[in-house]
Order: structure tokens, then sequence, then C-alpha cells
């Protein structure tokens, strides 16, 4: 293979990686499956990766690999699974005139593009090429000020994770649905003292009411004689209601 | 300039915007707070694959790799806080809609 057509060869290949990747930037967009989005999504970072070893940058295109296609991949699928799809009418109400929201994504994409294209000159002048030193001591030498920030930036992200964590322990075995429910529906029962213990206790307790056998299962933070309560609360006429509906 | 480089321009002038268009409307029109933040994502790759393709055509790939590790670290740590955001919201309003973030209406 000649020089010319070694060169041809690899700019085809780095193109049809655009395009790759474009496609998997509007599917993980457009998909209406938030998991499969998030799948494509990390489609969109390995073809990133493999454009950025192409273009002469391999510790940024680890990076782009461990970090962007695996832990954010990780962190969005725990979060799809922790929170339940819209399901009935909410799912109605999302979806409605979802396409025409849409609609003008690839028209405005396609003007953008032509625009940039056609005012930007192509013969503006780039800085002189010069010998690149070794990304190790750019970053640790050069840019210790970056490293500082992305020290504190590593430790927000650790609260942020450990508040994800926490939540989900606290409210281990309910769902959004029940949770709901429960505050819909859930009235107090006599003597209970909202004040106390901040209504938790009630709300477990309704929670229990309205899910049946299964609370005993589901219910973490419930109390014992969870049935006496059951049955006080079921003679109640028409207590409080703790949460209102929407 | 070699043809090489003047092509590379040409591509990333049409498809940089693309990617950064198509990640902006997702935030800006969706309503699900997950979609969100996969439109925040598709927007930080275009910004990445700018640095990236701005290294190489002027050289400096050193120093824009320090910049794309220190965008690809802070992208997972806003993903991560962003993460309990929405779950905190999901419990509380039972929904991922954000239409029904109205606590602070008004």
């Amino acid at each position: 293979m000649r020089p010319i057509e070694k060169e041809v060869f690899a700019l085809t290949i780095d193109l049809l990686l655009l395009i790759a990747m474009t496609i998997a930037a509007v599917w993980s967009v457009l998909k209406k499956d938030l998991v499969k989005a998030a799948i494509a999504l990390a489609g969109t970072s390995i073809i990133l990766t493999i454009l950025m070893f192409r273009l002469a940058s391999p510790l940024a295109a680890v990076f782009e690999l461990s970090v962007c296609a695996g832990l954010i991949t990780v962190i969005l699928m725990s979060t799809i699974s922790l929170t339940k799809p819209p399901e009935g009418r909410q799912k109605e109400e999302q979806s409605e005139g979802r396409v025409q929201r849409f609609a003008l994504l690839p028209l405005l994409a396609v003007a953008a593009a032509v625009l940039t294209f056609a005012v930007l000159p192509f013969n503006f002048a780039l800085p002189q090429a010069v010998a690149s030193g070794d990304v190790r001591t750019v970053l640790w030498d050069q840019r210790q000020l970056d490293l500082l920030g992305q020290i504190a930036a590593i430790i927000a992200g650790v609260f942020g994770v450990s508040l994800l964590f926490k939540e989900k322990l606290k409210s281990a075995g309910r769902t959004g649905a029940s949770w709901r429910r429960a505050g819909v529906s859930s009235t107090m029962a006599a003597g209970d003292d909202p004040s106390s213990d901040g209504g938790a206790s009630s709300r477990a307790r309704a929670l229990k009411e309205d899910t049946g056998s299964e609370g005993s299962n589901e219910g973490v933070g419930l109390q014992p004689g969870g049935s006496g309560v059951r049955n006080n609360a079921g003679s109640s006429p028409s207590g409080e209601t703790i949460r209102s509906s929407r | 300039m070699s043809e090489s480089t003047a092509h590379w321009i040409r591509v990333m002038v049409v498809f940089i915007p693309l990617f950064f268009i198509t990640g902006l409307y997702c935030v800006i029109t969706t309503r699900n707070l997950i979609r969100t933040l996969i439109g925040l994502q598709v927007l930080s790759k275009a910004v990445t694959l700018l640095f990236v393709v701005a290294g190489y055509l002027t050289g400096q790939t050193a120093f824009s790799q320090a910049c794309v590790i220190t965008l690809i670290l802070l992208e997972a740590v806003v993903l991560a806080v962003a993460s309990g955001i929405i779950i905190n919201a999901y419990w509380h309003t039972d929904s991922l809609d954000t239409r029904n973030l109205e606590n602070l209406k008004g």
C-alpha cells in the first residue's frame, strides 16, 4: 500500500468511527428504554476511546475507557435500577408529545454543523506544532492546581455516593409507589406521636397496612406488633393524611 | 497545513457541534431526570473530543491529555452526585419527571 492510499484508508476509518459515534450518541438520546440508552452511551465512550488512541492520546483513552465506559455506566445502571420506570398514566404523561419535542433535533444538528462549516475559515493558522512533553510531567509538574481541584472533586463525589447508599439503606425494601400509596392511605394510629420520630414509624405501619402480608418481608424499619397497629388504623374513621396526593 | 490536518479540521467542525447540539438538545427538551444525565454525558463527550483533536492538531497531546483526564474525572463526580440527588428526588416525588419537582415553585 502506497503512503497516500494508507492515509486515505486511515481517514476513512476515522470518518466511519465518527459516524458510528454519532449514531450511538443520537441513539442514547432518543432511545425510550433507559437501560438501552445507557448501553448506547457506553458504546459512544468505547468508540471515542478508539478515536483517542488514533489521535495519539493513549493515556486519556485509557481513562475514558475505564471511567466513562465502565464506572459511569455502572452508576447509571444502578440509578436506573434504584428508581422505577413510570407506569400507566405517568408513562403516558411523560411520553406525550415526545416525538414532537425531539423532531427539531436532526434539523438543528444539521443546521449547526452546516453553519459552523460555512462560517469558520479553513486556512486559519494553527500554532506551530511543538514537541510534546510527557503527559505525566505535564500533569504532575505543570498542572498541580488541577490536581488539587480533582482531589476536592473526588471528596465531593465520595459524599455524593455515600448519600446514594445511605438513602438506599434507609429506604430498603420500599418502592416509590408503595411509599406513596402508604402516604396517601395512611392514618395516624391512636396515641401515636408524629413529632417523636418524624412520623417515620407510622408511615412504616401504614406501609404494612397497605402491603398486607408482604410487608413483613419488605419493611426493614417495621416495629414489632404491627398487626395491632393495623387493627387500630383500620378502625380509625378517617385519620389525618400524612402526605397528600398530588 | 497538510492534507490530513485540513481533513481533520473539516471533519471535526462538522461532528463536534453535532455531538454538542445532540447533548444540549436532550438536556433542554427531556423530562426524565436520568435522560438529562445522559444528555450531559453526550455533551461532555463532544468537549473531550474537541480537546483531543486540538491537542493532536497543535502537537500538544500531553497538555490536552492532562485536561481530558481532569474533565473525565469531573464528569464521573458530577454523575455520581447527580445520581444521589436524582434518587433522593425520586423518593420524595415518586417520579423522575422534571415537572414534578415543584417544591420550590412560586
